[in-house]
């Protein structure tokens, strides 16, 4: 446990009172739904770094892999496709395909659009009604896909690792890329969230997670 | 003052904490029968610094916030009888930056009250005891304290 | 898990930086008061955190403090650009709360761009970069233009369907690049010295709300420093550079700020007080010393607890109390003897409708005699509220109940002016020294 003292924040912030020089930069995790806004826990700008790359808008979608290993048990998104085979083809065939994805982005935004508005005067009419409202945010994160997919982290005590799942998908999958992955018997992990043992067949949905949450992992003592 | 901002700035504890929190420790807003959630107090759980003899051990640390929260600070609990030089008989934690005349800043977030305590288990305060017990082995019978501290990690096993 | 909603209204707002959060209630700073350490937080936020018995204490670093300073519109103005939508959730939230209170902060209900000017330059040449903002803002900005103009009604907002409005508004213009445009919109023309016109260069917040620069506002051979708009003086010594805006600053305009950084250091080898110069300074308070022994001992200025100075925001009053008999707000409207003998004109501190021509009644502080009187010692450490009764002392501040705990953790306030002396009950990280944490200046 002493390791993962290190990162914890001091005691006092310091960055209050002391120089401290962040550029506000846009870690991409999820491209394949263009209208959800970028979000950056500081955390991960730590660990992921090195993958870390400015959004550009204009670029035929970047994909940042923080989860080498991720499109294994998740399908890959299809922009991903496009952009390698892009590489290969000539530029004339570049140049239609790019205007195409322009065009296609110009659709998906106008729809984005469309959507906003929708909603905004949905939320103008029921300002004070949060059931409505509930129903209204859940919007933005369902149009690519129909299932709903989240950012876990799994905490160990040398740090943090992010997994995309779905939210209504049993842990048991998500617990099992983790063990695959540092190379530990599933066995000999217990994990935990807000202090309470995860059944491996509840799903993240069905604990009431939410996007960056937390999975705390504990290896049992080995005797 | 009616409309005190404490309930707002525990939600955002509570919000940032989900998403970062260091590893071991637990803290979430009580969750009364009827299914409400009471942000004014927060059950919690501090493990042991690996290394220490307090290595091992999970121990439970109720937060109680006040409508003054932040501007005064909150008061933190163990279960009663809690063995420690600065924890007194009630389980309250004596600790200065727990004071509001001393060291509270409402800037100080539950994650920093948190590792506070997990500073102070180990490095306790001589000069300002709260239990006789805890203080006089501490002062006088290093050997036995060691013992005391060693058997009360045992007493709040980990939840794995 | 526990409430569903915590964060949906979130969604669309824009991801604050911790630099630009509050570090009282943890959301986006709203309406920012500058403290002479430099540090900030919101106005309702430090006015909570305030004592009303005595000298408070920086949120961030406890340094002591005597006067409430005024909001800082020059960063009002900054976060309400940056964070058009956070700030317009904020503005909502904050009106719901003072409307359950029955007080208000001020309100600035001018137009965005104009009134930064005007209130931060020096007035006389305040219309030719008000003119060049404009310029660039629409030369520069095509399409955003439109962002510009709904920005504008943004400050004014009382009603919360104006602010759905604009909210909506937002939401198209930022549909895909809300993040790049933001940060277009802050031009130079928003963070320029109100003294030489030029690049805020070590930025000082004055306790009027006005910022300058370390170098143009402090001047070694005089021993406070006084703001040149509102005439009003900084009391406390020299103010502390506010790190935060100067981050700001370094990042927005990389280059500039360090050709205006290595410029003033050539410049302040003869003019920047030494670190000798400025204790002296922080010593020679512009308030007359207030010491609760000699208070109690009946000596020494009358102190009006619980009761704060409209113009400089001394809190409490210490001296001779001027209290407006025509203001009709619950909060009252007092001055202290330095502001009512001023000249100076200002609106008060919660928006009080307070004209000059109000009339003024001088209100005596409580005596000690009378106090001892009628209440037991103790109870003096206990609740004030029956004293609010008995004596009719219009509330100003608020007053808050000194901490009743439990008999474990009482201390005795043996000195209340400074609450590091009184460490009493515990200190056991080694991590107590608040002092440690004293906003550097470098």
């Amino acid at each position: 446990m002493d390791e993962s003292n290190e990162e914890l924040e001091p005691l006092f912030d310091y960055r209050r009172v002391q120089p401290f020089n962040t550029p506000f930069n846009v870690v991409c995790l999820d491209d394949d739904t263009p209208d959800s806004s970028p979000v950056i826990s500081k955390k991960r700008k730590m660990i992921d770094s090195t993958a870390e790359k400015k959004k550009d808008k204009n670029e035929a979608v970047q994909k940042i892999d923080c989860e080498e290993k991720e499109e294994d048990w998740l399908p890959p998104s299809p922009n991903i496709s496009a952009h390698t085979s892009n590489l290969l083809e000539d530029s004339t065939i570049k140049e239609i395909r790019l205007k195409k994805k322009e065009l296609a982005s110009f659709a998906q935004s106008a729809k984005d659009e469309l959507r906003d508005v929708e909603e905004s005067v949905k939320r103008d009419l029921s300002a004070s009604l949060h059931s409505l409202q509930d129903s209204v945010t859940e919007m933005p994160s369902k149009p690519s896909t129909d299932r709903v997919k989240m950012v876990i982290s799994i905490q160990d005590k040398d740090g943090t690792k992010q997994f995309r799942v779905y939210a209504d998908d049993k842990f048991e999958r998500l617990f099992k890329s983790f063990a695959d992955k540092v190379k530990l018997e599933l066995q000999n992990l217990v994990f935990c969230f807000d202090g309470d043992k995860i059944n491996p067949n509840a799903t993240p949905s069905s604990l009431g997670m939410e996007d960056d949450d937390i999975i705390e992992v504990h290896e049992k003592p080995s005797c | 003052m009616s409309a005190g901002i404490a309930r707002g700035r525990l939600a955002e504890e509570r919000k940032a904490w989900r998403k970062n929190h260091p590893h071991g420790f637990v803290a979430k807003p009580e969750t009364v029968p009827d299914g409400t959630v009471n942000l004014m107090v927060w059950h919690c759980s501090i493990p042991g610094k690996t290394g220490t003899d307090w290595e091992g051990g999970c121990y439970p640390v109720t937060i109680h916030f006040s409508e003054d929260y932040p501007s005064k600070p909150p008061k933190c609990k163990f279960p009663q009888g809690f063995f420690h030089p600065n924890v007194y008989p009630s389980g309250t934690v004596c600790l200065s930056i727990l004071n509001e005349d001393s060291g509270w800043r409402p800037a100080i977030t539950v994650k920093q009250i948190l590792v506070g305590i997990q500073d102070l288990l180990d490095q306790p305060n001589p000069a300002d005891p709260a239990q006789t017990e805890g203080y006089h082995l501490f002062i006088q019978d290093a050997i036995e304290y060691k013992k005391r501290v060693k058997l009360q990690a045992k007493q709040y096993p980990p939840l794995v | 898990m526990e409430n569903g909603h915590e964060d949906h209204d979130e969604i669309q707002i824009e991801e604050i930086p911790d630099e630009f959060q509050c570090c009282v209630c943890l959301e986006l700073l709203y309406k920012p008061v500058v403290l002479g350490c430099g540090h900030i937080a919101c106005f309702w936020c430090i006015f909570k955190a305030m004592n009303t018995w005595r000298e408070s204490n920086c949120p961030i670093c406890r340094h002591p403090y005597h006067h409430f300073p005024s909001i800082c519109r020059l960063m009002h103005y900054l976060l309400l650009k940056l964070y058009p939508l956070a700030s317009a959730r904020r503005v909502k939230q904050v009106a719901e709360e003072e409307r359950e209170v029955g007080s208000c902060s001020p309100e600035f209900d001018d137009d965005l761009s104009e009134s930064h000017c005007k209130t931060d330059l020096v007035p006389e040449t305040a219309s030719p970069h008000y003119v060049s903002l404009q310029k660039c803002g629409s030369a520069g900005e095509g399409n955003h233009s439109s962002i510009d103009i709904s920005l504008d009604t943004v400050v004014p907002a009382t009603s919360s369907s104006e602010i759905n409005k604009d909210a909506i508004s937002k939401n198209l213009n930022f549909a895909d690049e809300h993040t790049s445009a933001s940060e277009k919109q802050v031009l130079m023309t928003d963070l320029l010295c109100g003294i030489c016109k030029l690049l805020l260069c070590k930025p000082v917040v004055l306790n009027c709300g006005h910022v300058y620069c370390e170098n143009c506002v402090i001047n070694p051979s005089d021993k406070l420093c006084r703001c040149p708009v509102c005439q009003l003086e900084h009391p406390n010594g020299y103010p502390n550079i506010c790190l935060i805006l100067e981050h700001y600053l370094e990042e927005q305009f990389p280059e500039l700020y360090a050709e205006r950084k290595r410029a003033s250091v050539e410049r302040s080898d003869c003019q920047i007080p030494s670190k000798r110069n400025r204790d002296e300074a922080a010593g020679c308070k512009s308030v007359p010393g207030f010491d609760l022994s000699a208070w109690l001992t009946g000596g020494g200025p009358q102190v009006h607890f619980g009761v704060g100075c409209d113009y400089c925001g001394m809190c409490p009053i210490v001296g001779e109390r001027y209290k407006c008999k025509d203001c009709t707000e619950k909060i009252g409207f007092d001055l202290c003897e330095g502001c009512y003998k001023s000249s100076s004109k200002l609106s008060g501190r919660f928006n009080q409708q307070h004209t000059p021509e109000h009339q003024f009644e001088l209100i005596q502080a409580l005596q000690v005699r009378n106090v001892v009187l009628r209440l037991q010692p103790e109870r003096l450490e206990g609740n004030n509220s029956d004293f609010q009764l008995e004596y009719g002392v219009p509330r100003s501040l608020e007053v808050r109940p000194l901490e009743e705990d439990s008999s474990e953790t009482n201390s005795p306030r043996d000195d209340l002016r400074d609450g590091q002396v009184g460490n009493i009950s515990s200190s056991g990280t080694g991590d107590d020294d608040g002092g440690r944490e004293y906003a550097d200046r470098d």
